[in-house]
């Protein structure tokens, strides 16, 4: 082969292997760092959703804030609505210029009206996992409102507003907020058919949003049937055993104090396996640390330290009871995980109520749950006490 | 009988990374999935661990059936067992199999691309180029083959690792619970769909001849046979921790969503999934090269004048062909599974065919 036929055939493969159909240059891409979805204001076929997308502007996105440049919002919002996700996503285009990407997508809002549709919630979460750039680990929550509304509250310190929702999300000092709920799992329990809670958002104003509480969602029924708020929330979250903590206030000698609980753990145990007359105990193990004492007791003290321990478990016992008659027989929905824990420790047992578990005989609503509650507070704090009167 | 073109160019360590890495392949992405689909929980470990077993034992008879004569072709073998014209259909069978192998990895690569990566590139300009690649690998030395191999095999292995080790803080213990509540038919279905899965030994029915020392060859086989079984076994404990039985039914290939779960913080490494599809790509190269070495050499022995290029080049064209054939992916699973059958049974065949023959002639012609 002489010279000039290599040289002919090296540029002919240069030519060829420049790169395949799909590249995008990467200022090509539009990011999308958070979907609101609502219904859409007019509605005229009922099916019709209205999505909001958060696209980020990566100029604004990457300068430090020190000057320099413009100092536009590091966001955009685009709305448009149509029938599904994939097919709105697509009319954005018309609007957005740039191809939208979801690779590094944080979050999905689901406003709380289009939730408690049946069936839509599973029907619009297709779209997530079976989509090639998606992540298994997208946040979902739902709102209060409109969920498009969040997507503009910019606070202070964070640049967007999908970024700051997520960290809200994974907040983990606090009992009224539940573990991140991440699509991945929710695929999983909904294959299952099992009920799960969901956090629920709300805007306070332009630059605040709050963790408003919990929805819990009826795998039965396929839709959001109600929330769990405040005392009802921290019930919710020493029955499920959450890997964060959180604080609770009880009253000692007719004295606020609030303890800072460490650590908390909770087991079921079955303890009559008759289908009609189900007894289980839920033993909530917790561990905390004295963090504010209204009243002048002495910590030191065992009998003080035993009246400590006695009323916290008073009043996790009170708590867990209220959220139980709530989930039982108010939404009928066993949103703690008890039917996993059936299927898990005695699938026999399961076999025989997972038809009726919720719906039917529900038999969870007629079972007998305990809450046993043990605490111990390890660490009194640095001090005694603040005044002796 | 001659000893066999090329005999004596690998070693015993050759035939364990071979065995390793052609077990592993696409099945190994969607392994989860079959055995979640038959099985409870995380029973599934159990039909491994049995299809494990019984690949371990067939490798090893297949491993001393080919010692019988050593360093003898397969061809030689067979027809010295069971006459010459049965020996010919018989290689004949395994090069259609191979090259329908090699077909169906080629598709795959770029049915893989398609699902992961890309959505406008032709699937057969994706599978064109990974063709070429794998005929340029082919024409070369067989030890090359070898060396690519071992070559490969660190990437290959560090890749599993992570994409097991990094899921391990999203494992949830409750999700491997209730543990065997399996029915008897389920057991027996998983562990058929596991050994479907290890039927890629069978290229040391082809490979040991090769082998400069064959003493401890068998073992060697064996000793793949068992590697891939604890990581099968890993990998399904990992697959049904973090997404629970029913997603892992319900996702087409769980193995490769593993490294989609994973998020390492910062934007560039938030998608991990990239790196893996390198480790893919490298299995699914090495495995179709060696599906198409073994093609050109079950030719080669019946037709001993033929220059190996010559079969190269008329192969080529018609691997393509035929992997362009598969309408949709529907057909693909469907092919998969096929292949994996016909690889087993041809295998079993051809084991028990000149076992017999071995056993009535009095095994008197090896010495």
């Amino acid at each position: 082969m002489n010279k000039f036929t290599l040289i002919c055939s090296l540029i002919f493969y240069l030519l060829i292997l420049t790169g395949c159909w799909d590249n995008v240059e990467i200022e090509e891409r539009a990011f999308v760092y958070g979907l609101a979805i609502d219904r859409t204001e007019e509605s005229k076929s009922n099916s019709e959703i209205e999505l909001t997308e958060q696209l980020i502007v990566p100029e604004q996105f990457a300068s430090t804030g020190s000057g320099g440049g413009g100092s536009g919002p590091a966001f955009r919002n685009l709305t448009a609505s149509g029938e599904t996700i994939f097919d709105v996503n697509r009319e954005m285009f018309k609007q957005a210029s740039r191809t939208t990407d979801p690779t590094h997508l944080l979050l999905v809002l689901f406003s709380e009206e289009l939730a408690k549709e049946p069936k839509r919630l599973e029907q619009l979460l297709d779209v997530f996992l079976r989509e090639k750039d998606m992540r298994r680990g997208i946040n979902i929550a739902i709102t209060s409102g409109k969920a498009s509304e969040l997507l503009t509250v910019v606070p202070e310190h964070e640049k967007v507003p999908a970024q700051y929702i997520s960290k809200l999300l994974e907040q983990k000092k606090n009992l009224e907020i539940i573990n991140v709920v991440k699509i991945g799992d929710i695929q999983n329990k909904l294959l299952d058919n099992v009920s799960f809670p969901l956090p629920l958002l709300k805007t306070m104003n332009p630059t605040v949003i709050d963790y408003e509480g919990i929805a819990i969602y009826n795998a039965q029924k396929d839709q959001i049937v109600g929330t769990l708020k405040g005392d009802y929330a921290k019930g919710l979250s020493f029955m499920s055993g959450k890997k964060h903590t959180g604080t609770i206030n009880i009253e000692v000698d007719q004295e606020k104090a609030t303890v800072e609980l460490t650590e908390i753990k909770s087991s079921f145990s079955l303890i009559n396996d008759d289908p009609n007359n189900l007894h289980i105990s839920v033993n909530v193990e917790v561990e905390g640390t004295i963090a504010e004492q209204l009243g002048t007791d002495d910590v030191l003290d065992r009998e003080v330290l035993q009246q400590f321990n006695r009323a916290l478990e008073k009043e996790i016992e009170k708590l867990t009871k209220g959220t139980l008659t709530i989930l039982q027989n108010d939404l009928q929905t066993d949103a703690i995980g008890l039917g996993s824990y059936l299927f898990q420790h005695h699938p026999k047992l399961w076999k025989s109520v997972k038809v009726d578990w919720e719906t039917g005989e529900k038999y969870f609503t007629q079972s007998r749950i305990d809450v046993i509650a043990n605490a111990t507070v390890n660490r009194p704090g640095s001090i005694i006490r603040t005044t002796n009167n | 009988m001659k000893p066999m073109n090329g005999a004596g160019i690998i070693s015993d360590r050759d035939i364990l990374i071979a065995v390793t890495i052609n077990i592993l392949g696409v099945y190994t992405l969607s392994l989860p999935r079959i055995l979640a689909e038959e099985t409870t929980a995380a029973d599934g470990w159990v039909g491994i661990l049995l299809g494990g077993g019984v690949a371990c034992i067939l490798a090893w008879v297949v491993a001393k059936l080919t010692l019988l004569y050593p360093n003898k072709s397969f061809f030689s073998i067979a027809s010295d067992l069971v006459t010459k014209p049965i020996a010919v259909i018989l290689t004949f069978l395994f090069t259609l199999q191979y090259i329908a192998i090699t077909s169906f990895q080629v598709r795959e690569v770029s049915a893989l691309a398609h699902q992961y990566l890309f959505d406008q590139t032709p699937l057969e300009v994706i599978s064109l180029s990974f063709l070429l690649v794998v005929v340029y690998g082919v024409c070369g030395s067989r030890a090359g083959i070898f060396r690519l191999n071992a070559l490969f095999l660190p990437f290959v292995l560090v890749g599993l690792l992570v994409v097991v080790v990094v899921p391990l803080v999203f494992i949830k213990t409750e999700n491997l619970l209730p543990v065997f509540q399996t029915d008897f038919k389920g057991y027996v279905q998983s562990t058929y769909s596991s050994l479907n899965t290890f039927a890629g030994f069978g290229i040391i029915l082809f490979y040991i001849a090769l082998v400069k020392n064959p003493k401890n060859t068998p073992k060697m086989a064996v000793k793949g046979v068992i590697f891939n079984t604890i990581l099968y076994t890993i990998l399904y404990i990992v697959c049904i921790g973090t997404f629970g039985n029913s997603t892992t039914a319900n996702i087409f290939f769980p193995t490769f969503d593993l490294s989609r779960t994973v998020e390492i913080p910062g934007g560039f490494f938030e998608r991990f999934d990239a790196f893996l599809f390198l480790a893919w790509t490298i299995i699914l190269f090495v495995h179709s090269l060696m599906a198409f070495d073994i093609a050109v050499m079950t030719l080669m022995m019946v037709f001993k004048k033929v220059k190996k290029i010559m079969l190269v080049i008329t192969l080529t064209p018609l691997i393509f062909f035929i992997s362009m054939i598969p309408k949709d992916y529907v057909e693909l699973t469907h092919i998969a599974r096929y292949i994996s059958l016909i690889k087993l049974t041809s295998l079993l065949l051809v084991v028990v065919l000149l076992w017999s023959a071995y056993k009535i002639k009095g095994g008197k012609q090896s010495e």
